[in-house]
């Protein structure tokens, strides 16, 4: 099996958010919410800091 | 030969004994019951032998297999997550080839790579079964394998110690 970088880092984010939502939060709606959350802002911050990088790669 | 009492409230510095004091030492006299029971007085008693026992015990077992110490106390539900993500991260991480330190390392990244990996439990002791043709981080999944695999053991160790708060009744 092969993942791309991309794919690596949402398969990543999405259990990393789904652990700590079950972790630190009781209810279902604020674990949904939390999972959400915790979900784009790993996407957000991967996208931006590959933009900030990318200059370094040309 | 005068008489000794037990009451210490007439020896108080800076009292005068007298009919004024007799009358409040009386009710210490008449109920030595404190005012409070203990248990709302003090903390609890420290936790004995049996609870860290069984807190030893839950912190194995929720280490060697991903959410049986949630399973052991009613946790269904993070028994379950925690199996599955657990599991779905350190078999995406050896199929796609990733590195499994060994025990034996003589460097510090060796070290915490291990302390990482082994924190996966029984996916780390079976890591030769799933991964048959081993590690290859020349290609990049490998090394994105190598870092699946070293998350999956410390989702698990933050799973035990969640169970072993469960266990020790410091978190619900």
């Amino acid at each position: 099996m092969t993942l791309s970088h991309f794919q690596a880092m949402v398969l990543f984010a999405f259990i990393v958010s789904v652990v700590f939502a079950f972790l630190s939060r009781r209810r279902l709606r604020s674990r949904i919410r939390y999972v959400v959350l915790a979900f784009l802002a790993f996407l957000l911050v991967a996208f931006a800091m590959g933009w900030l990088m990318y200059p370094a790669s040309h | 030969m005068p008489e000794e009492t037990p009451d210490t409230g007439s020896r108080q510095a800076g009292t005068s004994p007298g009919p004024t004091m007799e009358v409040t030492s009386e009710p210490q006299a008449q109920s030595p019951v404190p005012e409070f029971p203990p248990q709302q007085v003090f903390a609890p008693p420290p936790e004995d032998g049996m609870g860290i026992g069984r807190a030893i015990f839950v912190a194995i077992v929720a280490w060697l297999v991903p959410g049986m110490g949630h399973l052991l106390q009613g946790r269904w539900g993070r028994a379950v997550i925690g199996f599955a993500a657990v599991g779905a991260m350190a078999l995406a991480g050896l199929w796609m080839r990733g590195n499994v330190f060994p025990p034996q390392r003589d460097d510090a990244f060796g070290v915490l790579g291990f302390v990482a990996d082994a924190g996966a439990g029984i996916f780390y002791l079976l890591a030769h079964t799933f991964q048959k043709a081993g590690p290859d981080v020349s290609h990049a999944a490998g090394d994105y394998g190598t870092r699946l695999l070293a998350t999956a053991g410390v989702l698990n160790l933050l799973f035990v110690l969640d169970a072993i708060e469960i266990s020790r009744g410091q978190k619900n």
